[in-house]
């Protein structure tokens, strides 16, 4: 078992290198990964006032300068690539499951019940979603697991329709019709049979609603409805507006990390979608 | 075929299945009976159209509803009725007692799940077969099924494999709960005529080797030559002849069947023009009165427009549906 698992990742990771550019936005993602991780160790003390004297501009002592504060600026972009991260997958992450569970049943299923979870999917995607999440957040309380929450709910009704597109013309195709004929479960059939197939598509998208909850999270910060004890890359930001001309480098760090690891996300969705979506595979 | 009672199957008695679309419905299967003894193999044969795949898929009640229906009739099954068994009775039939395979190997696998998963997945479902020992039982049952290498094969994704080789997969995968009965559905038509040779030589051994009968449904009549015992000849969703595979070569008499035999094509005789039944099948959502065969028939006479002729028994085991036998 063990030995045919790392033979298929190499397989996988045989033709992801091809794409320059994906392998590129993986190293980034892995950097991000490991700063976020190693975040509390390199920067214990992201909120803490006076380290150094006030606008400090970048040096040797402080790498990014510090804010109006006295705050180191690195400690503060370390601890904001935990924090995006955290949201990032976990908001993605609960999309998809949520979004998996109502395509799939929905495009299985068929009929009214398609009818009715459609309708459902829709009023989510019509409702202006940056309003939306500004007016859950603001009800709900600015809490990083409520932000979690209000960009899940955001994004479910892609990853649903995409699954259930596939779901419509997977069931129809003949394996699933030799798969009743053999007498398997609806169970079986749903995850086994049709969800293996359904899924690189949701995957690639899924590394793409990654950058997008990032995107999200920093904007709902930006305008103060993130959460007012985590130190995120939107936070920065926000605190950056004031003294965009005396300081740049307080919006400039955050602002870089944001565009890179969104960039990065994008690079790797490409990466995935060459490998698994058109089955280009010369196997 | 009463006469064989205690040594039935299958028996398919009156099965009606109609298609409700818009336009209107199509008696697809219009009242057939059938019967399948134990161990033996029998062919439905007909054109395009004519109701064989609608009614292997009714005796397996895989059709979709709606728009599909079945109206009447029986299917008994071992004495049981399938038509009035639950979907969770039903799929614990379905690949253990009555399994398919089915046209295009191309497109009966599951194109992302590995051979060996797809068909210990079946045997996981019907038997009480450890996880551990299963992988055994599939490299045995390819094995069985001549493919070489059986035991790479397993990690093998479809597309890695020839069309003669998914067909031999699918026919793994149909016998591996041995079931009493297989279904298949034109299982050589997708195949070049090399492979189909080899393919109809493993089904003659396997139906030796498993016990099991085969219901062979096929355009070909030199398919059902080679393995079938009983053939029943279908017509717009009819029966319209059935005999002993002997009989139907040597003594024909529904010039339907006259007809299929005419357009066969033999190595021996040469010919100058290929003959072939004039016309096609027809509207099944509008049938034509009488036997629905006259308006193809050159010895169509009256009564053969007025009215449907029955089923009769000409002698024992051979019925014809056609007048001019009647009071000839």
């Amino acid at each position: 078992m063990q030995s045919k698992l790392v033979r298929d990742l190499l397989g996988f990771w045989a033709s992801y290198r091809k794409n320059k550019g994906a392998v590129a936005g993986l190293i980034i993602i892995l950097f991000f990964l490991a700063v976020g991780l190693a975040a509390p160790i390199i920067a214990p003390n992201p909120t803490k006032v006076g380290v150094g004297p006030r606008f400090t501009p970048p040096s040797w002592e402080f790498p990014m300068g510090t804010d109006n504060l006295g705050r180191d600026m690195f400690q503060g972009v370390v601890s904001g690539a935990r924090i995006s991260l955290l949201v990032g997958f976990s908001a993605a992450g609960t999309s998809m499951i949520i979004g998996v569970i109502v395509g799939a049943f929905s495009g299985y299923v068929g009929g009214r019940v398609d009818g009715i979870l459609m309708r459902i999917t829709e009023y989510f995607q019509i409702v202006p979603s940056f309003f939306l999440a500004l007016i859950m957040v603001t009800l709900l309380g600015g809490s990083i697991w409520n932000v979690v929450i209000v960009i899940a709910v955001l994004s479910w009704p892609r990853v649903a329709r995409l699954i259930r597109a596939q779901f419509l013309s997977l069931k129809e195709k003949e394996f699933i019709e030799a798969a009743r004929a053999v007498g398997e479960s609806t169970g079986y059939i749903i995850f086994g049979e049709i969800l293996v197939n359904a899924l690189p598509p949701a995957i690639v998208n899924s590394s793409l609603e990654v950058g997008r909850a990032i995107i999200v999270e920093a904007g709902l910060s930006f305008i103060g409805l993130g959460d007012p004890n985590k130190v995120s890359w939107g936070y920065l930001l926000r605190n950056a507006q004031e003294f965009l001309r005396s300081a740049w480098w307080m919006a400039v760090f955050p602002g870089v990390c944001i565009f890179l690891l969104v960039t990065a996300l994008n690079l790797v969705g490409d990466g995935l979608n060459d490998v698994l979506n058109p089955r280009l595979k010369e196997r | 075929m009463e006469t064989t009672q205690g040594n039935e199957l299958l028996s398919v008695r009156n099965l009606k299945t109609y298609f409700y679309l818009s336009q209107g419905h199509v008696k697809a299967v219009d009242g057939i009976d059938l019967t399948i003894p134990r161990q033996k193999a029998v062919g439905l044969v007909g054109e395009s159209g004519c109701g064989k795949s609608a009614t292997a898929l009714s005796i397996m009640r895989l059709l979709p509803s709606p728009p599909s229906k079945i109206l009447d009739g029986k299917v008994l099954f071992k004495g049981k009725d399938l038509i009035k068994l639950s979907e969770k009775e039903l799929r614990e039939i379905r690949g253990k007692e009555i399994s398919m395979v089915f046209q295009d190997p191309m497109t009966f696998l599951n194109p992302v799940l590995k051979i060996g998963d797809q068909i210990s997945e079946t045997i996981l479902e019907h038997q009480p077969v450890k996880k551990s020992d299963v992988k055994e039982k599939v490299v045995e049952l390819l094995e069985h099924v001549g493919i070489p290498g059986a035991r790479d094969v397993v990690d093998y994704y479809p597309h890695q494999l020839s069309g003669g080789m998914r067909q031999r997969v699918l026919i793994a995968m149909a016998l591996s709960c041995n079931p009493s009965l297989v279904i298949m559905d034109e299982p050589t038509t997708a195949l070049d005529v090399t492979i189909q040779r080899q393919i109809l030589e493993l089904i003659k051994d396997l139906i030796k080797d498993y016990d099991m009968s085969l219901m062979l449904i096929t355009h070909d009549l030199g398919v059902v030559a080679e393995i079938c015992d009983y053939i029943y000849i279908m017509y717009a969703g009819r029966i319209v002849e059935q005999a002993d595979v002997y009989t139907i070569f040597e003594a024909a008499k529904h010039p339907y069947t006259r007809g299929l035999l005419a357009s066969a094509l033999s190595i021996e005789e040469h010919r100058e023009k290929l003959v072939g039944l004039d016309g096609s099948v027809p509207d099944l959502m509008a049938p034509p009165p009488g036997c629905k065969f006259h308006p193809r028939c050159s010895h169509a006479k009256d009564a053969c427009r007025a009215e449907e002729p029955p089923l009769m028994e000409l002698e024992s085991g051979h019925f014809v549906r056609c007048w001019l036998e009647g009071d000839a």
